[in-house]
């Protein structure tokens, strides 16, 4: 009877440890998705649409480390100061050809191929715009965990919502790492570097 | 008596005592130039108080619709929202910069070209009405953050 009683409280124990263990391990859900994806699953091949009205696939930015970055050209601040900011970094840690930055429309609404070519153009060093079918770029944010919502500025206009976590991609198109909107600049610049020489 | 006296003390305590009249002064004012086809941006400046606490209630602009704006992060999602009013605290300063606070500018009349300037009318609770001329900088200006 003792003994019978030792082994339902030993059980009782083990149950307990494993919902422990089952709560510490498992994701909260308010993180962000992109840090609970592991590299091996994240991202995939895409196709969209480069600023020359052509199809622009994941195979063209292959043997060239790069970096992604969701926005949308009528964005007032964050795109504008992320994408300088990535320039700056990038001159930083290698040079202007030392990675591609591909900057990607969660507004293909607005943001049609000739947009995204004039606006990409507009950092002082290349940067590629792509866009595509507003299902190609769901698609696309699913794929990255990109999350992105319009806002209506009450006169008619609206602005965007979205993930500015920046994800970094080496020359065999490998997810290595992110660079979140307010890190140093330090911390990032070594991350660039990694990614370059990885 | 003593309760009169509880609530006289209690009345005394939450009238709050006027501040010393503010001293505001904006400086480095901003904006950001447009890509062609951009109808919207936004401007940035440093308010500075040697004086008693204020309060930015507007900014309007004769070249845009203009609004005061805070960029904040959650979890890596971006997310923009109006601001009713800005506090300018007592002997302190608010800076309106790339990545945070800013004036967002909509309907924009005409393109910001670099090396232009863009007016905008600051309105503030005591200090009353201020104009300010904001230099238009190249669109890759302010890494900000």
């Amino acid at each position: 009877m003792r003994q019978a009683r030792l082994i339902i409280w030993a059980l009782v124990a083990v149950v307990l440890v494993a919902i422990g263990v089952f709560f510490l391990t498992s994701p909260k859900p308010h993180q962000a998705p992109v840090q609970m994806v592991t590299s091996t699953s994240f991202g995939g091949p895409f196709t969209l649409v480069g600023s020359d009205g052509k199809a622009f696939g994941t195979d063209q930015l292959k043997g060239k480390p790069y970096v992604l970055f969701f926005g949308f050209t009528h964005c007032p601040d964050t795109c504008p100061t992320t994408l300088a900011r990535l320039v700056k970094l990038r001159r930083e840690a290698g040079g202007d050809g030392a990675f591609d930055i591909v900057f990607v429309s969660v507004d293909p609404e607005r943001d049609g191929p000739k947009e995204m070519g004039t606006y990409s153009k507009a950092f002082g060093a290349p940067i590629i715009g792509l866009t595509g079918s507003p299902k190609q770029i769901d698609q696309v944010k699913k794929e990255f965990g990109i999350f992105s919502e319009k806002v209506p500025t009450g006169d008619g206009d609206y602005t965007v919502d979205h993930t500015a976590t920046v994800l970094l991609f080496d020359r065999d198109g490998k997810f290595v790492a992110t660079i979140a909107p307010d890190e140093q600049d330090q911390p990032a610049v070594d991350k660039l570097k990694r990614m370059i020489t990885s | 008596m003593k309760h009169a006296l509880f609530f006289a003390a209690l009345l005394l305590a939450s009238c709050k005592p006027a501040s010393a009249p503010p001293a505001v002064s904006v400086d480095g004012a901003w904006a950001r130039a447009t890509v062609t086809g951009q109808t919207g941006s936004a401007a940035y400046f440093t308010i500075r108080n040697a004086g008693g606490e204020d309060k930015l209630l507007a900014v309007t602009s004769p070249a845009a619709d203009a609004s005061l704006h805070s960029t904040s992060m959650d979890n890596g999602v971006m997310r923009m929202r109006p601001l009713a009013s800005i506090e300018i605290p007592a002997n302190g300063s608010i800076e309106l910069k790339p990545g945070g606070t800013h004036v967002m500018l909509m309907g924009l009349k005409r393109p910001l070209a670099a090396g232009t300037t863009l007016e905008l009318d600051l309105k503030f609770e005591r200090s009353g009405e201020r104009k300010v001329t904001a230099e238009v900088r190249p669109a890759d200006a302010g890494t900000g953050m």
